[in-house]
Order: structure tokens, then sequence, then C-alpha cells
């Protein structure tokens, strides 16, 4: 019995001893853990980097064809979606796997994070220049959307070079159809050719005409094709190139020359396109403010709009070509009438997809969504009214004539 | 097609309705200008009804009429969300308001045996078609908020195309249908508007505001002695 006893103590002091020494190291084993996995993190992104992203924004992260990458304001989940996406209107193509891209997801992670560590990296990265020559080529004509080495770049025809740099962001010739928009491959045996040219020089006039194929392709991907300002010459030259290469996929290249950093959705202040969402900073041209009709995370106790679509994950749904394509072409009946006259410009654009980027992310509060708060403030307001009447204006009506009656009675 | 006539011709046809039948009205019956009150057969509900009806619908109409004159001070206002809030609650309270006397109202016509007798069915089919439309209005006002904001340029918009002669009717007809009720609704009361007692709005007493005063003398059976 005492012998019990004394392992049952022994035992409890054992506990008693093991658990504020295990609660003590763990926080700093979580921490090793985190950075060790970091580290590894690092050295695959740095290797996917040099095979895929070097060749434009140079092995140093110093920029050349794209931006500098090295120091880079942009913070991780922006860099991902950027990654995964691209961006319209530049030679950024989308490398995300769901947008027919090489990199899955956790690839995409590990050069987000190698991107945002590139100090604790560097050591790999001056490693990595002799690789790259090696990556490049394999990687480049296995992976559809990767960027070509320069050189295969170089003498292009001119439809060539307009798809690539105006087209390829939303649509391939045989890779399939992308979130953004249909596959070219073919699309003369399927469309008038008459009708392809048009919708390549003036997309926006067959959408006000209610084109009925346009309204279809509307329906179907939530978006519709912006003006790309393109002549019918330059229309001409992209199709010929469009019949021409419905062999192989096409992988879009890097521009020729380095492009002019532009305005491009990246480009926005979250904090701007916020005060455009509320109507603080009035639109230029005159068109509504967003909250009139959209509701959206974090902008009041009450949220926005409820006569159109919730924006709060609108960033997810569209991706900065989605929003800009929308916001550019305000396809949808209401806002073709709100803002037929009264377009968004293309600053206002680009700030308010920033706006939706940072709204869209989980940790951002949620868009105030029931009425419920909303009337209970009109009925409050009742009761206050009919309150001030019933102190102010009791004897109203009863004034005058109920006294003469009850005094003409007596 | 139903949309081209609700909207592009409708609002023409009601007005023309409208402006004949009050000249009409004037020329054949002049004396009906007027709010044939029932005060004096019935007033405790007549409070209740009346008083939030009319303080109610008065200031509605005059926001709805501010957002179709200055739409832009009115996006201005509502520029800042917190702004946008009191005005959008301001409104709904007062919508609220007007809901409650309306029901006051009907709940005395159809209660007082003294009013039965004066109502005409144009009274009924009025107060049931000002019921519609306040109802029309509460709703979207909660369900596609914030009415004022999209409201001036939207409704406000149309309007102008409307008075000046070249309706775009993509304006309201791409609108929920709510709204075109509240849209058509508010044609048809216009057209309504010399038929029913609502031209009592154009017989305002301004004049009662300047009228001498009146002594009021009693006579008693007993005067009372010094």
């Amino acid at each position: 019995m005492q012998r019990k006893i004394l392992i049952g103590l022994l035992l409890t002091l054992a506990v008693l001893v093991f658990i504020p020494l295990y609660w003590a190291t763990e926080s700093g084993r979580q921490a090793a853990a985190q950075e060790r996995m970091t580290a590894e993190a690092v050295e695959r992104g740095a290797g996917l980097y040099a095979s895929n992203c070097a060749t434009c924004h140079g092995p140093g992260g110093g920029g050349g064809v794209g931006p500098a990458l090295k120091n880079t304001p942009l913070d991780e989940p922006t860099l991902h979606r950027t990654i995964s996406r691209g961006i319209v209107g530049t030679a950024m193509p989308a490398f995300g796997d769901e947008e027919g891209g090489p990199l899955n997801k956790h690839q995409i992670t590990d050069l987000a994070t190698f991107i945002k560590n590139w100090e604790s990296a560097r050591q790999e990265v001056s490693a990595v220049p002799g690789e790259i020559a090696s990556v490049t080529g394999p990687a480049a004509s296995s992976a559809p959307h990767a960027p070509a080495p320069p050189v295969a770049a170089a003498p292009a025809g001119a439809g060539q070079a307009i798809f690539e740099s105006k087209c390829s962001l939303c649509h391939s010739i045989g890779g399939g159809k992308r979130p953004t928009g249909p596959d070219l491959k073919g699309v003369t045996q399927r469309r008038e050719r008459d009708w392809v040219l048009r919708i390549i020089t003036s997309p926006d006039q067959l959408i006000s005409q209610q084109d009925a194929i346009i309204r279809e392709l509307v329906a179907e991907y939530g978006l519709a094709m912006p003006n790309l300002g393109l002549s019918r010459q330059e229309a001409e030259e992209v199709l010929a190139y469009i019949e021409g290469g419905s062999g192989a996929p096409v992988a879009p290249s890097p521009a020729p020359k380095p492009t002019t950093p532009q305005a491009g959705p990246a480009a926005g202040d979250a904090g701007v396109g916020r005060n455009i969402y509320t109507g603080k900073t009035s639109l230029r041209n005159g068109g509504a403010a967003c909250i009139s009709c959209h509701n959206i995370g974090g902008i009041g106790a009450l949220g926005g709009g409820t006569l159109a679509r919730d924006m709060t994950d609108a960033y997810s749904r569209l991706g900065d070509a989605g929003l800009a394509s929308i916001m550019k072409t305000t396809p949808f009946p209401i806002m073709k009438d709100v803002y037929g006259n009264r377009p968004l410009t293309d600053e206002e654009i680009a700030h308010l997809a920033a706006f939706f980027r940072e709204a869209g992310r989980p940790e951002r509060p949620a868009a105030a969504k029931a009425p419920g708060t909303f009337i209970i403030v009109g009925i409050a307001g009742v009761i206050i009214i009919a309150g001030v009447f019933q102190l102010v204006w009791r004897r109203r009506l009863a004034g005058v004539r109920r006294p003469m009656v009850k005094g003409g009675s007596k | 097609m139903i949309d081209l006539f609700l909207f592009g011709i409708l609002p023409y046809l009601t007005i023309a309705v409208a402006v004949t039948g009050l000249i009409w009205r004037y020329v054949t019956n002049q004396f009906s200008y007027s709010s044939v009150s029932s005060q004096f057969l019935e007033n405790r509900q007549l409070f209740w009804g009346s008083v939030p009806w009319h303080y109610g619908i008065i200031l509605i109409l005059l926001g709805h009429l501010l957002g179709v004159l200055f739409p832009g001070g009115i996006s201005a206002f509502n520029g800042v969300p917190v702004r946008l809030y009191i005005l959008e609650g301001t409104a709904l309270a007062l919508g609220l308001l007007v809901l409650v006397g309306l029901v006051f109202l009907l709940l005395r016509r159809g209660t007082s045996a003294r009013l039965r007798v004066v109502t005409t069915p144009m009274d009924v089919v009025l107060l049931v078609l000002l019921l519609i439309q306040v109802i029309a209005g509460i709703g979207i006002a909660v369900f596609y908020r914030w009415g004022s904001a999209w409201y001036v340029q939207t409704a406000a918009p149309y309007f102008w195309s409307v008075v000046t002669l070249s309706p775009k009717v993509t304006y309201i007809s791409s609108l929920p249908l709510l709204v075109q009720v509240h849209a058509v609704n508010a044609f048809v009361l216009v057209g309504l508007f010399p038929f029913t007692r609502l031209v009592h709005m154009l017989s305002i007493p301004f004049a009662y505001l300047w009228r001498p005063y009146q002594i009021v003398m009693w006579y008693r059976r007993q005067p009372r002695s010094f």
C-alpha cells in the first residue's frame, strides 16, 4: 500500500516537472520549426525563381523586362495572387495551374516566400545563375505558359506580337479555355470572320447592340471584352496569326522591349480605392459611388448597398483582369446606364481593384448583410417621432371642439 | 415592349389625364377641391392616422424631389457612410411612420359606421394604392439599400429624360421588380389624382396664415354673476 502511494506520488511529481519543462520549450521549438520550414520553402522557391522568373525579373531580383522584386513592397498574399494570375495589360503571364500556368499552389507559395526572404537566401541566389541556362530551356518548352527565353521572342510577326501583348492574357490558342475568355483556336470556323473582326476592333459597340453571342459569353465568363484600341488592319493581322498558329499551344513570351512601368491593376492604392468606393472621393466622370449598390466588408456599421452583388469575394472570383474588364466596360444592365456616359478612369479602376484585393482577404471583416440593424433604427425612429407627436399635439384635433361640447352641456 | 409602355408612354398618358381631369373638375365642380374632411365625424383615430401620414409623406416626397433636383448634392452628402446611414435611417423611419398613419386611416374607414356612410369607392381605391406604394417603398429601402444613393443615378436621370421628352426606359426597366412596381404605381396615382380627394393638395389654405383673428363668444343659459 505504502509503495503504491509512493509510486503515485513520484509519477505525479514527474508529470508536474514535465509539463512546465515542455511548456517552457514548446514556443521555441515551434519557432525553430517555422524557421526551418521557411528556409526549406525559400530554397525551393529559389530554384523555381531561377527557372521561371529570373529571365524577366533578373537573376538577382534587380528587374529587367519586369520590375525589380528584391525588397518589393508587395506582401506575400499579393505576390501569390499576382504570380498565379498574372497582370492584365503587361507581359506578366498567369503562372498558376488553375489559370493554365505551370506552377501549382504550393510552388507559388514557395516562390512568394523566397521573394519576401531575399536577404536570407542570398547564398542560394548567387549559386543559381549557372543553373539558369540548364533549367530555362526545358521548363519553357514543357510548360505552356512559362516565359520563353528572349531569343525565341525576337523575330515575330506583327500579329503574334499583338496577340502576345493584348490577347494572350485572357485567351489561349489551343490551350483550352481560361477563366477570362474562350480558347481562340479555330475561332473563325465557329464564328463569322467579320464578327470576329468586329469584336476585336470594337467590342463595346457589339455589347451596346445587345449582340446575342456576346450576351451568352458575358453570362458564361462574367465579364465582357474591353476595347483594346486595335485597328481593322491590326485585327486582320492578329486573326491571321490565330488562324495560322492553330498548331502548338502558344506561350506568351516577354515583350521584346522592356515595357515602361504602367499603371496596371497592381499599382492601385487600397486606401484611395476605399474612398472611391464609399464616395468620399467623387468619381472623376460623375458616376455613382460603388457603396450605393454594392456591399463589401469593412466600410461601415450598416455595410454597402444590396441592389447589386456583394463585392467582398469579387477579387477571388474575377481577379485583376476580370475586375478591370468589368469596371472598364460595365457590361451589366444597370451599370451600363449609370456608367455609360460617366465611365471610370483607369486610375480609379486600379485603386478600386487594390481595394477589392484588400477587402477580400479572409482576415478582413465580413460585409454587414442582414438588414436587421437598419430596420431597428427605422422602428426606433418611428417610436421617437410618435412620442413627439403625443407630447406636442395630444390635444391637436380635440383642442377646440371637445371643450366647447363639454362647456355647452354644462 | 411592355417596358416601353410602362415607362415610356404611361407617364405621359397619366400626366395628360391628370391635367385634363383637374381642369374638368375645376370647371364643373370647383367646390370639390377639398380633402372632404371627416374630422367632424371621428377624430381620435384620425390623429394617429392623419398626423403621422401627412408629416411623413410630405418629407418623403420632398426627399424624392430633392433627389431629382440636386442629385450631385445628395451624392456628396452620402459620400461619408455615416451620413448615408443617417439619411437612410431617417427616411426609413419616416416611411414606417407613413405606413402606421395609413394603416390607422384604413382601419378608421373600415371600423367607424359614420365614416362608412361618407366613404366613396374611390377613397378605398386610393388608400389601397397608397398602401401598395408605401409598402413597395419600404421594401426597396430595406431589401435594395441604399436607395437614396442609387436613386440619384437612376430615377433622377430617368425623370429628366421623361421631362425632356426622350424617355430612357432602361433606367427603370433594369431595376428590380419592386422598384418598377413603385414607379408604375406612382404613375397610376398621378393619373387618379383629379378623381380622388388628393386634389386637396392644390387647395392648401395658405390664406389661413394671415387671416384676421376670430372672436368666439359663448351663449350660456345662466350667465355667471360677478
